[in-house]
């Protein structure tokens, strides 16, 4: 009897505490547990996350958790987004940014998972990856705050692109202003070469036939007779050369035999 | 009987032979040998290399009374022209002239005539510096043009008949190789070479301003057109007396023509890998030597204290020249370039990748 109450009071404790953070999901976009985002930083998110949610119509959540137990992160996050209620519309169109403080910057610590409209057509798994890679470094660092405000950012641009129906994918890809820059970089290096070959085409062209070798003297056309034209064998000489691996074995052999002719000596010795 | 040694081609070693064998061996690289070839190499050995040209004037030194002279007051070119009352300009560098009295021009041989008029010269000049990207603005080409000038440009020209001989060290190599060896065996021949050619036309310059190559430049000069001086031939064009004498070039003529029979001689030796000239001897004969007039269009410009040359065969109209290129221009050009190739390579990989 005792052990059925304690079993009934710790599922009713589960279900309360799960259900408590599934309500506060609806209204509360921010869920902070493992206590890594300070009040000020969390004010500054909402404000973009309210903004993304109105704007695109999805909606966004922040949740950091201290670990995952022993689910992994894509499980972790389906579960909070499933059983939150979470998502807005018929398909339950929704972003969420799950934050694991514990294993920071290693494999899963960092989780975007997409919903709805999100998944298929805003910001689809070409742009979860993408914006993954972007913050992972901050998450690495435990810049959470930034990662957080970054991811926002990015999702915004991916969504807002996703609106105008030219969606950032494999075929559009996304570009930092660092790779703008890197590629300006590399065509400005390849320009200043192919500069260097037009100066030089350039200058070259300022000057025509302006150094002639003098030529040997040519001989009047069908002038040329040949009185005498005679080869006379001299001799053959033949050298040849032991082959470099060959070379190397007698030297082997050479050695071998040294180190027995010393044992001989020392036995004759004794 | 007396016994006589013959070097070995091979090896070098000393090789006894008592008049009677006709085959010897060297002991030294076991080499056999004819006696007879032994002779002919130790014979051939004794040669030394040679070179002996000669020329003389087709004919004796004339001067022409009714040329006057006059010589640049700032390159020292002296030119010569007939009925003319002033100075000429130098045509070599614009400068004025002063009349020489002193100087006199010897009657030349042969005076290649003009067949490129001014006009064709100005053209070709026009045409040479068109589409300069780096020509600098103050460059006024078709100004520059119209400075142009002719001028007979003296030249010695020899011909004669060299007799050559040469001997070559022909060589046929073969490798191979077994688990053990590498075997590279060389087979060694004497090729001798003998004969003649009648070179024609070699030309040296006996001006004190272009020189070989840059006469070179605007070659050829068919010097079969070639006549004797006409009457009115210095009255349009005047003529640069010569600067030097047909024998402070004719050791410059004799190597050109001797290189020439050489490189004749030694393309006919062939069938060997490596052919490599152990001596030669060249003879001239026949060897004739005489004073040509040449036409050329000069026009020397100067641009921030360089000297640039344009030259134009007046016969055939084959130019050469340099043209002066602006820094600031070459500057722009890199990055322009540069910007163009940069921004252009950066937006269609942003469009198209």
């Amino acid at each position: 009897m005792l052990k059925k109450i304690i079993a009934a009071a710790a599922a009713a404790f589960t279900a309360a505490v799960v259900s408590v953070s599934a309500c506060a999901f609806a209204d509360v976009k921010i869920i902070d547990n493992a206590e890594v985002l300070t009040p000020a930083e969390e004010t500054a998110l909402l404000e973009k996350i309210d903004a993304i949610s109105v704007k695109y119509g999805v909606d966004t959540v922040i949740y950091t958790t201290k670990s995952l137990g022993k689910v992994g992160a894509s499980t972790y996050e389906k579960k909070v987004f499933e059983e939150s209620g979470c998502g807005t519309g018929e398909n339950k169109d929704g972003i969420v940014l799950l934050l694991v403080a514990d294993t920071a910057g290693s494999e899963g610590s960092c989780y975007f998972g997409t919903h709805g409209w999100a998944r298929t057509d805003g910001i689809t798994i070409y742009g979860q990856d993408r914006i993954t890679e972007l913050i992972e470094k901050d998450v690495a660092d435990r810049n959470f705050a930034k990662a957080c405000d970054d991811w926002l950012t990015l999702s915004g641009k991916f969504l807002k692109k996703a609106q105008k129906g030219k969606p950032y994918s494999e075929h559009n890809v996304y570009r930092t202003g660092a790779d703008i820059a890197g590629i300006l970089v590399l065509w400005t290096v390849i320009g200043a070469v192919a500069a260097v070959v037009v100066c030089l085409l350039a200058a070259r062209t300022m000057k025509k036939r302006a150094d002639v070798p003098i030529k040997t003297a040519s001989a009047a056309k069908d002038t040329f007779k040949l009185g005498l034209e005679r080869n006379v064998t001299l001799y053959t000489k033949t050298v040849k050369v032991l082959r470099a691996q060959a070379h190397k074995a007698n030297k082997k052999a050479e050695a071998a035999e040294k180190d027995d002719n010393k044992k001989t000596e020392i036995k004759d010795e004794k | 009987m007396s016994k006589q040694q013959y070097k070995c081609p091979c090896c070098g070693s000393m090789i006894p032979w008592d008049g009677a064998e006709q085959h010897v061996k060297c002991k030294g690289c076991d080499n056999n040998y004819y006696i007879v070839t032994l002779q002919e190499y130790s014979e051939e050995q004794r040669l030394n290399s040679s070179e002996e040209f000669s020329w003389e004037r087709i004919q004796d030194s004339e001067f022409l009374e009714d040329v006057s002279c006059y010589e640049c007051v700032s390159c020292t070119a002296r030119i010569a022209l007939k009925d003319r009352k002033d100075e000429p300009p130098c045509p070599f560098c614009g400068s004025k002239t002063a009349r020489n009295n002193e100087l006199k021009l010897e009657l030349p041989d042969l005076v290649l005539p003009f067949k490129k008029d001014k006009a064709a010269a100005k053209k070709a000049f026009s045409g040479f510096c068109k589409g300069k990207l780096l020509l600098p603005g103050g460059f006024a080409a078709e100004r520059s043009a119209n400075r142009i000038q002719p001028v007979y440009v003296p030249a010695w020209v020899f011909e004669c008949t060299v007799n050559g001989k040469a001997r070559y060290d022909g060589v046929k190599e073969k490798r191979w190789h077994d688990s053990v060896y590498e075997y590279e065996k060389s087979d060694h021949s004497m090729a001798l070479r003998e004969g003649s050619a009648i070179f024609e036309d070699i030309r040296q310059s006996a001006s004190a301003v272009l020189d070989d190559s840059r006469l070179a430049a605007v070659a050829p000069f068919d010097m079969s057109e070639a006549e004797p001086l006409r009457k009115d031939d210095l009255k349009e064009y005047p003529a640069e007396l010569y600067a030097v004498s047909y024998r402070d070039v004719q050791d410059k003529a004799a190597e050109r023509a001797s290189k020439g029979m050489n490189a004749l001689l030694r393309s006919t030796v062939k069938g060997f890998d490596t052919a490599e000239q152990e001596y030669s001897a060249m003879k001239s004969s026949e060897g004739k030597v005489r004073y040509a007039l040449l036409p050329v269009w000069v026009l020397t410009t100067k641009y921030r204290n360089k000297t640039y040359c344009f030259l134009m065969n007046g016969n055939s109209g084959r130019y050469s020249g340099t043209l002066p290129f602006s820094k600031a221009k070459l500057v722009g050009l890199f990055f322009a370039v540069t910007a163009a190739v940069g921004l252009l390579g950066t937006a269609v990989t942003l469009l198209f990748f």
